[in-house]
């Protein structure tokens, strides 16, 4: 499902599609196409979050909450895969849609980075 | 118990109580003044301030650079009016949501301002004499991590579904 901003006029700033993209969070899409089969711009990119030793845990889990729409269990599971494994796999989608969600995560100050899958 | 003393109680879902003294909301005030006149337009080379402003292309720096172009004033901005807002809102009894999420956001980036001048690491804190002239900023930046997770807990509580 496109999120409504990508759709018409081109966005603006990282800030406004972010501001926009707060009135309504939702679920990232999982469905992965078949790599071998997909040319290298359309493979999706990914978004990590990296562990980081001033970050509360209560913190990173309330920030997964509230940017993607993820339930508690599933913001605390992320979490705790970025405590222990270092870092872990926050959302995926278009370059567009991983350099927003980059942005909003280091406005709240957490570590993200984003890499083609 | 009759009363909440938690330091930030949700009293509903768009209301919040703040339960900190006078001392307490002067330290507040006064750290989000201090980041706030160091955030200025040179900011990216203040060694200290690297952790608002993170790589987004870990392999690649050029990518990153024109990331860190297109997004740097917005980040800027969005990190200002957090700040400011808190500085602003410092005395208040109670806050709104959005208040109290820029004092959320605002205190955490101060934490890692703090964290990254007292190099800040996963170990156990360290032990400092009680003439260490880093103890008042463990004491600060202890203190900001209470308020804080007490936000997350006040945001979370109250968060719809």
């Amino acid at each position: 499902m496109e999120r409504s901003i990508q759709i018409g006029a081109p966005p603006a700033t990282l800030a406004e599609r972010a501001a926009l993209a707060s009135v309504a969070p939702m679920e990232v899409e999982l469905e992965e196409p078949d790599v071998d089969e997909t040319p290298a711009e359309d493979r999706p990119w990914i978004v990590l979050v990296w562990n980081d030793p001033i970050n509360l845990m209560s913190y990173v889990t309330f920030v997964l909450q509230k940017l993607f729409g993820y339930s508690l269990e599933k913001a605390e599971a992320l979490m705790l895969d970025v405590h222990e494994k270092g870092r872990a796999v926050v959302s995926t989608g278009t370059k567009e849609k991983a350099e927003l969600d980059v942005f909003r995560l280091h406005e709240h100050g957490l570590w993200a980075t984003m890499q083609q899958d | 118990l009759l009363f909440d003393r938690r330091t930030i109680a949700a009293l509903g879902p768009d209301r919040f109580a703040v339960n900190l003294g006078k001392d307490e909301r002067a330290v507040i005030r006064a750290v989000c003044q201090d980041l706030l006149s160091l955030l200025v337009d040179d900011d990216e080379e203040t060694p200290s301030l690297r952790r608002l402003f993170p790589a987004a292309h870990a392999s690649d720096q050029g990518i990153d650079q024109a990331f860190q172009e297109m997004v740097h004033d917005d980040l800027l901005r969005s990190r200002r009016e957090a700040l400011a807002a808190v500085a602003d809102s410092a005395d208040q009894a109670e806050l709104d949501r959005q208040t109290l999420d820029r004092w959320m956001v605002g205190l955490n980036s101060v934490r890692l301002v703090l964290g990254t001048v007292l190099d800040v690491s996963e170990d156990e804190l360290p032990e400092l004499e009680e003439d260490d002239p880093m103890l008042p900023a463990w004491a600060v930046y202890d203190f900001l991590g209470g308020v804080v997770d007490a936000a997350v807990r006040a945001l979370g509580e109250t968060l719809a579904d």
